[in-house]
């Protein structure tokens, strides 16, 4: 099981990203924590060896607005995206701006696992 | 006799001579003079030519002569003509015939009198003059007689100027006549275009009137006072479904398939009668294939020219589609406000649920890693699952109330409610609660949103255990039975308090409870909006025997598919 990958978890909801992170550590993952889209943008990441996993819905910059900046920037980062109530017209537009997958809240755990894996499938 | 000479007539020689010679192969006598005369008469002792009476004087004999001929001439014309006149006239009355022939004989017989009047002159024939006369007086008085006797008669034949008088009256009344028929002749005429025309005028208008009727939209009738059919226009013929001539006179019991409908319109249209007032009402009628339609109906008395009421005339308008728009809006606005509620339960759900599963999962998976045969590691997938299901539940309610991604399809209702009594009901056997389901072999598919259904089941079950809590001998019984129109009805029973009415009435609306200041009350509400939305029916009614029943129906899917 490759846990290469460095975690990167952005949501306003200090439970979210804190049961996550526990969740995602115990499967053996790193993780780095961030509380708004904005702390992110601050950091360099290497793309190669990372994976933002980001609540569409927060104060301030939402998911799919730094999705977009991160494209834009030329990043290839792979970008899983949270939401808790799903539309079609916002998956829609998470998927034009450059995600690699949305998902569902409430998450379930082997569902990021198995989106990861994908990932690096993907990349391998 | 005596003969006179005539005065100035010359008595000489010259005439006697004259005269006797001019007699002579007749007589052989000759005047000489008065004694002479005297003396032949004695002399012959026989009569005497009248002649003698005249002296012969030539003059005055001529006189008698020519007079006595012309009388006699004149006379047996007379006598010729009436007799001609008699032949030809064939139409004459017999009496008057009789009367013209008789007076055709007396002159006739009157000019013979005046010939022989001629002939005594020589010839002294006076017997035979004696009984002619006699002839002719017999008839002359036979016809005095007969005319006398027939001038009554005579007198009121009229005249030809009387005659040709009353002729022109006639003719003069014959041509008023005429003119008084010709002019009445006219006037018919007159009147019959004029009643032509008003006829026509009369058909244009019945017509127009017919034409505004038919084209109505909506329906229009009338009836008489026993609620007769006297006039329905095509949309309302339409509607019963039958042709004029199968309605015309006929009671709407007697026209409209569903006695329990026709007996409340025929119970309002005798209120209208009866109250002698407009009367506006919705009526609800279900007809074979449109379905439940609402009409709107104006009911008036109908009266005739003098005031007397002949029955009513009832305009309806169809107000189904505007009902179901207000009951749309109303729905609207509450599924809007479940929408706003439930977009805000989403989120704010989610997190924790998020939360929760998360960490779950984590200490699940420490757990298992530490102590592989540990027996928290089945409750905690139990969890994890449970706190997915209610993200899950969250979601779909998300999705109906905003009309988005309603997944529908063919369930087995037995399943559904044996589903939901196994999540429901847990715990509840410990409690002493005697439950029971019972499924009509005949209710099998419903085609719903399965998580949608398996919540109201849930909620109900939840809301019936929590009414028996109290209860000694608590009892939970799950009906599901055919319902009408090709629907089932599920029934959850309890033998709770039961509800009171005040209760019973708000209970689906947002925020009542009956549970007081527990619980938000939303999940009636929510339950109620599920139902309509499958196009269901939700309500609740007392058990007989005590306790609340809670009732909701769907419709069955159309054909039987495999149970899953």
């Amino acid at each position: 099981m490759n846990r290469a990958r460095r975690l990167h978890v952005v949501d306003d909801d200090d439970a979210v990203r804190d049961s996550l992170v526990f969740n995602l550590k115990v499967q053996g993952y790193s993780v780095s924590t961030y509380a708004d889209a904005a702390a992110f943008l601050d950091i360099n990441v290497d793309a190669r060896r990372a994976c933002l996993i980001c609540d569409i819905r927060m104060p301030g910059m939402n998911g799919i607005e730094l999705t977009r900046i991160l494209r834009d920037r030329g990043s290839a980062i792979p970008i899983l995206l949270m939401t808790g109530h799903a539309d079609r017209s916002s998956i829609a537009e998470a998927m034009r701006a450059g995600v690699n997958g949305v998902l569902e809240k409430p998450i379930d755990p082997r569902a990021i696992v198995s989106a990861i894996e994908g990932i690096d499938r993907a990349e391998a | 006799m005596s003969f006179s000479p005539i005065p100035g007539y010359p008595t000489d020689g010259v005439w006697r001579r004259g005269f006797a010679l001019a007699m002579g192969p007749l007589g052989q006598f000759e005047w000489r003079d008065e004694n002479a005369v005297m003396g032949m008469m004695s002399q012959i002792q026989s009569f005497m030519p009248h002649g003698m009476c005249l002296l012969w004087r030539p003059d005055l004999m001529l006189l008698h002569v020519g007079s006595d001929a012309l009388i006699a001439l004149a006379y047996f014309a007379i006598t010729f003509c009436i007799a001609g006149f008699v032949r030809r006239r064939a139409d004459l009355e017999d009496r008057h015939r009789a009367l013209a022939l008789l007076f055709a004989a007396f002159i006739g017989l009157c000019g013979l009198t005046h010939l022989f009047s001629i002939l005594v002159l020589w010839v002294p024939a006076y017997v035979w003059e004696g009984w002619l006369k006699a002839v002719t007086a017999a008839v002359s008085i036979a016809t005095a007689a007969f005319l006398f006797l027939l001038t009554p008669q005579l007198l009121r034949i009229p005249s030809a100027r009387a005659l040709q008088k009353e002729i022109q009256a006639h003719q003069q009344t014959v041509a008023a006549l005429d003119a008084a028929r010709a002019a009445l002749a006219q006037r018919v005429d007159v009147t019959e275009s004029e009643l032509r025309i008003s006829l026509r005028r009369q058909e244009q208008s019945t017509a127009l009137l017919r034409a505004i009727v038919e084209s109505a939209p909506g329906l229009i009738y009338a009836k008489d006072r026993e609620g007769r059919l006297l006039l329905a226009n095509k949309a309302t013929l339409e509607l019963i479904g039958k042709p004029w001539a199968e309605v015309e006179g006929r009671r709407d019991n007697e026209f409209l398939s569903d006695p329990r409908q026709s007996e409340v319109v025929m119970r309002r249209d005798r209120l209208v009668m009866e109250g002698d007032s407009i009367q506006e009402l919705e009526e609800v009628v279900d007809h074979p294939e449109k379905g439940r339609r609402v009409w709107l109906s104006t009911k008036t008395p109908l009266r005739d020219a003098d005031g007397t009421l002949n029955g009513l005339v009832g305009v309806s308008v169809a107000i189904t589609e505007r009902k179901q728009l207000e009951a749309n809006l109303l729905h609207g606005s509450r599924l809007s406000a479940m929408g706003e509620m439930a977009a805000a339960l989403a989120h704010e759900l989610n997190q924790p649920l998020s939360a929760i599963a998360n960490y779950v999962s984590g200490s699940r998976q420490l757990l298992a890693a530490e102590t592989p045969s540990s027996p928290l590691l089945e409750p905690m997938d139990r969890a994890i699952e449970q706190s997915l299901r209610a993200g899950q539940i969250i979601r779909r309610l998300r999705a109906f109330v905003s009309n988005e991604d309603a997944v529908r399809s063919p369930e087995c209702v037995g399943d559904l409610i044996e589903e939901a009594c196994s999540l429901a009901l847990i715990g509840a056997g410990a409690r002493g609660v005697k439950s029971s389901v019972r499924v009509d072999p005949r209710v099998m598919i419903v085609r719903v949103d399965r998580v949608q259904i398996a919540q109201v089941l849930h909620n109900l079950i939840r809301n019936a255990l929590e009414a028996i809590e109290d209860t000694p001998g608590p009892t939970i019984d799950i009906v599901a039975q055919p319902d009408q129109d090709g629907r089932v009805r599920v029934s959850i029973f309890d033998n709770g308090p039961g509800l009171s009415r005040d209760v019973a009435d708000r209970l689906f609306q947002p925020f009542v409870s009956s549970k007081g200041a527990q619980g938000m009350g939303v999940g009636l509400s929510i339950s109620r909006t599920i139902v309509e939305a499958h196009g269901g029916r939700i309500w609740t009614d007392p058990r007989p025997g005590g306790g609340a029943a809670f009732h909701f129906t769907l419709p069955l899917a159309p054909a039987p598919v495999p149970t899953r």
